[in-house]
Parts: structure tokens; sequence; C-alpha cells
């Protein structure tokens, strides 16, 4: 049995945040949202570690059961999710915006990896940020993925 | 576009390689699958470097070099995987085919969920049976309890008679034992076993039902199942003043899990013994009887209580588990549930066969032993009717030596078919081949045997006797009885098993 997914939900000028926690696999449970969605809603995905391909079934099916006039917003978005908004049809539905989400960079340096958090209006004609290292802070860090890839989802 | 591109657009990870082993294109999904970035993947010299086999059944140069030399598509077993620097394991599938004259292309195929998913499945199933055995137990014990009280009143008869018969003894014995007394003596001998053999059988029936077992069918008479169900719950129906009769039965066998069907009468009697006790009818009575069905495929045995019947709003119910219309702390509602899947498991039906406010009857179908016994060893066998199999034809009266065939098919993987029917016998013979037959001498003797003699034109015969020869009779052999499974092999020439038992 895996440690399963954690939802949490708050408030933040007024607009809903769910927080996800954990895995999202075959296990994962949506219902404690059920009716809650109304308005503004924001999922944060900063806690998720791990999403499988029966994950993603749920969370297609979970989405299709929210009612379309709730407006949703995509936050902190792991690599992991980025690489599934990409692939999958239906992980993020027509109109839900992405605001932010991280990013794989590499010091040659420091030969250090690192996941930067972005904001979508950071990446201009698809282009990742041109960013210096946070830990030497001098050098320039190297995007470590395929740009015309990875920043699919902002088309 | 180069064709390549098409690659990028598929959720399995591809690689192709060049002929010293380098990388020289992987699509999208194989950075995602492996998270390896492009600059990792670039620093990979050769491909066997790439990943290493957890579990060792997985050799990719093996395969590499496979292709290379005899062209076509190298499928791997199923493996576990590791990709460099990743703590990952993948379970997986890796197929490796020829792209080009000097190009090798190589797919994961990624079973990682379908495993896990699988090994969840399975240990979830396991859970379930263990569950489902503690339900059956709990059920017989809770049956037991409700009778107990019953049952104590029926252990404490005997046990007043032994206790008289001993002081009775100890008043003979002191009178010295005159001769005249001695008559006396052994009638109080007599009486004190008696009784402790009444209480020994009370007991055994006890121990026998509250059994686990192992789950395994026999041929048995369904007078007996009856009979011995009967006799655990006859003590709190003449507590309570209940009436319970049973008709004459028919001679009807059955092959069953004797202990299971067992549980299953005893929870019908038992709802039966509620509904008429719970009455306030003036007629307290229950009644079990059964019956054949026109064809003799499939036999029943009825119910019938003289209670009030079940509200309509509760007859679509009362197979659900945990339903119940007694008081909290009563019944688990666990009783019907059960049986009706005890008795899907027999390929029968439990259900309510009529249903008023004069009472209630409930129905229990099962096929005919034959039937039963055929599906069991078609389900065991798998081509029971191919013609390639040595099918032998069991037709004796006698449980016993029924028993011991149906047992050699259990251990020996056999293919005895067993009856005790000539007619039914009939109809096996129009279904499947059959080779050889054995007869029980009993039956043998009867003068409808010629009708499977006659169809028999080309089969081996051999009879069950006592006496090693049958004279003026032309069979194939004489089986010994009692049978032993040394012989039955030897003159039925099969070659079945550990052939050192017996």
């Amino acid at each position: 049995m895996s440690e399963g997914l954690k939802i949490n939900t708050g408030n933040e000028n007024g607009n809903l945040v769910v927080t996800f926690s954990g895995l999202i696999d075959e296990d994962s449970n949506f219902s404690s949202l059920e009716n809650k969605l109304i308005g503004n809603v924001i999922f944060d995905f900063e806690e998720v570690s791990l999403i499988n391909s029966c994950g993603i079934r749920e969370w297609v099916t979970f989405l299709e059961s929210v009612d379309k006039g709730v407006t949703l917003t995509y936050r902190n978005c792991r690599q992991i999710i980025i690489e599934q908004v990409n692939m999958v049809h239906g992980f993020i539905r027509d109109g839900a915006q992405i605001e932010s989400f991280y990013a794989p960079y590499y010091c040659e340096d420091c030969d250090q990896e690192h996941k930067i958090h972005l904001n979508v209006s950071d990446v201009k004609d698809g282009q990742a940020p041109v960013l210096k290292c946070p830990k030497c802070k001098t050098a320039d860090l190297e995007f470590d993925a395929i740009e015309e890839q990875y920043f699919q989802f902002i088309k | 576009m180069n064709k390549k591109k098409y690659l990028d657009h598929l959720f399995e990870p591809i690689v192709i390689i060049n002929n010293e082993n380098e990388i020289i294109y992987y699509n999208h999904f194989f950075s995602t699958f492996t998270g390896l970035s492009p600059r990792k993947i670039k620093k990979i010299e050769d491909v066997h470097s790439l990943m290493s086999s957890v579990d060792n059944k997985i050799i990719l140069k093996e395969q590499v070099d496979k292709v290379r030399v005899n062209g076509g598509v190298s499928v791997s077993k199923e493996g576990l995987i590791s990709f460099v620097d990743s703590e990952d394991v993948f379970n997986c599938v890796i197929k490796v085919s020829q792209a080009s004259e000097d190009e090798v292309l190589i797919c994961f195929n990624d079973l990682s969920i379908e495993k896990s998913i699988y090994d969840k499945y399975r240990k979830q199933v396991e859970e379930l049976k263990v569950s489902y055995k503690q339900l059956v137990l709990a059920d017989k014990l809770k049956s037991i309890g409700e009778l107990s009280a019953g049952i104590s009143h029926e252990i404490s008869n005997p046990l007043t008679i032994a206790s008289g018969n001993t002081e009775i003894l100890e008043i003979l014995l002191e009178s010295q034992g005159e001769l005249s007394s001695k008559d006396d003596i052994f009638e109080s001998i007599s009486n004190i076993q008696s009784s402790l053999l009444r209480i020994n059988k009370i007991t055994l029936n006890m121990k026998k039902f509250v059994h686990e077992g192992i789950k395994s069918k026999q041929f048995v008479s369904v007078d007996r199942l009856i009979q011995s169900s009967v006799a655990l719950v006859t003590p709190s129906f003449e507590r309570l003043g209940i009436t319970l009769s049973c008709e004459q039965f028919s001679d009807i066998s059955a092959y069953v899990d004797e202990l299971a069907i067992e549980q299953v009468l005893v929870n019908l009697l038992k709802n039966a013994l509620d509904a008429v006790s719970y009455s306030s009818k003036k007629i307290k009575e229950v009644k079990v009887f059964t019956s054949l069905d026109s064809s003799n495929n499939s036999f029943s045995i009825f119910i019938q209580d003289s209670g009030d019947g079940i509200h309509e709003e509760d007859v679509d119910k009362i197979f659900n588990p945990f339903f119940t219309t007694k008081e909290l702390g009563e019944g688990t509602g666990m009783g019907l549930s059960l049986s009706s899947q005890i008795i899907e498991e027999h390929q029968g039906e439990i259900s309510l066969f009529e249903n008023s406010k004069e009472g209630c009857t409930f129905s229990l179908t099962l096929p005919s032993a034959e039937i039963s016994n055929y599906l069991d060893l078609e389900t065991r066998n798998s081509n029971l009717e191919g013609t390639e199999n040595i099918n032998v034809l069991v037709l004796d009266e006698d449980y016993t030596n029924l028993n011991f065939y149906t047992s050699l098919n259990e251990q020996y993987g056999g293919s005895f078919l067993v009856s005790r029917s000539i007619s039914k016998s009939i109809q096996l013979f129009e279904s499947i081949n059959i080779n050889k037959v054995i007869i029980g001498e009993s039956l043998f003797n009867k003068e409808n045997i010629n009708s499977i003699l006659s169809l028999a034109d080309d089969i081996e015969i051999y009879v069950y006797s006592e006496s090693d020869n049958i004279d003026g009779v032309d069979i194939s052999g004489v089986i010994k009885t009692p049978p032993s499974k040394k012989d039955v092999f030897n003159k039925l020439e099969l070659n079945l098993g550990d052939e050192d038992e017996d």
C-alpha cells in the first residue's frame, strides 16, 4: 500500500487553494473535494512526489467531475506534473492556467542539478530564462531538458 | 520531417544505436521515463552502460548481438532494470530490432505498474480468502453456540442415565454381587455404555461440524446429509416443542463438500426454527423434503416452516451479507449470504421457493452427483471430451468405492467418471469418449446392465468382485474389492502419479 495522497484545502484572497502531497496513484481518492470546488480554485502540486499512469487516470476522471464553471489554476507544478501536462490530453482542461512550475537546470561549475521555480511569464518565445546558479552565484545555469518539449504546455 | 521524429509522439521509451553501440537517437518519452536529462544521455558512450539488470533476467548485450547477427526481433524476459544515476527500478520487457543496416532500435515496455497492481490484487485476494474462511468458521461457531442449550440438554440426559446406573452398580456390588444380580450388573454396564456412546455421537457430530477441513467433494447420500444436519438441530427443536419432520427420502446421491452443505442445511433449519418460535401460530412445525427434477439432472432439498413468512420488502435482501431481521446481537446476517456462496460454489442455487403469511419454504437445488462429478473433472482436466484421454467410467452403488476413485482423480489427475446410476451412465456414454468401464458386482448382476454393455462393444469392461474370476462372462478383468490403487492401475494399464504409494 502506498503512503497515499493527502489533500488539504485553504483560502487565499477568497480563492480556494487545494494542496496535494504524496503519490497520485491508483489508490488516490479525490472524493473529499466533491462539491467543494466553486469559483476560482488553485491546485498546488508543491508536495507531489510521484504520479503514475493509474494516478493519471484517476486525476483525469476527477477533473471531468469538476463543474465546468470552475476556473482552475495550477501552481508549483513539479517536473513530473509538467511532463504529464505535455503528454496526457485531459490532464489540464481547456481554460485552465498554469501559474508556476519547476524547471530542470544544471550548473557545470558546481556539477549540480537544480529545480528552479519559474512563472509562466518568465518563459519568452519558448526559451528558458537565463539564470545564475543559486549556489555559486556566478555561473550561468544550463537548461537541463529539451526546451521545445518541456515548454510545450505554454503554447 | 525526419522519420525518427514520429517516435517522439509515442508513449514508449525508444533508443536507436549505431554499430558502435552509441546512442544516436532517443525519443522524448525516453528522457521522461528514465529521468535522464539530454546532457546525461549525451555522456553515455556505450548503450550497455545505460542500464543494468537488477535480477539478471535481461541481458541487453546478448539481445543486441543476436539481432545484429540474425536480424529480426529479440524480446527479453520480464525483468527488473535500473538506469545509470538512478535508484528507481523498473519492471520491463525490452524489445530489440534491426532499424536499418547499421542501426538497432531498442524499445522499453514498462510493466512496473501492472506488476505492482497485480501483486496488490493477489495480496487482496489472499486476504479475502482468509476472511471468507474466518467468516465460515465464525458462522459455524455461532450456530453451535445457538444450538448449545439444546445440545447440552441432549448430553445431560444420557449422563443422568449413566450416573444412575453407576449408583445401581455400587448397590449391587455392595450386596457382594450375588449370582442373581449378575444380569442386573450387565444391564447397568450396557446402559452406561449406550449412554456414553450417545454422548460420544453428539460430540463427534459437533466436532465434525466445526472442523475447518480441506474442501473436498465426495459422493454422499442426501439422506445422510439431511440426517446429520437434523441431528444437530433436533435438541433445539425439542426444547422449544417444535415438530421437525423429515419425509422418507428416496435414494438420491450428491457429489458435494459434505461439511459445507451440512452448514447450509443447519443454517436453514435454524432460521426455520427461529421463524416458527417467533410466530404466534398454534401449529409449530418444520418439514424437510426432497425432490428430483424430471430429467434426473438435479435434485432439491426443501425446508418448509409454519412461521409468519418474510415481509415482501425484505425478500430481495435476505441473501445480502449482514442483512438480518433479528434483534441486535441475535443474528449476524451472514448465514444466508454464506449459504448462498457455498451453494454457488457447487453450481447450485438456493432460493426462497414459497413465501406467504402461512410460512415460507427455502429450496436448495444442486446438480446430480454424476453431473457435479463430470463438471469437477472437466474443470480439472480441461479436455475431458478429447479423444486422446483415457476416460474410465466407474459404475457402483458403494459410496466408499466411488470415493476411492474420485480421490484418485484428485491425487493423480486421473479421469475416473463416477456414477451410481445405469441410466445416467448411458448419458455419459453419449457425450464422452469412454475407454474403460468398471462395474460393481451388484450392478453387474442387474438386468438393465445390458443397456450399458450393448453400448460398450469396443470398450474394456472390468467387474468388482471379492473373487478372482467371474465365470461365463466376457470381461477384460476382475478388480478385487476393496480396491487398491496398485491393482486398479495395473489391471487398467494406467500410468498415473507415484506408483509406490498404495
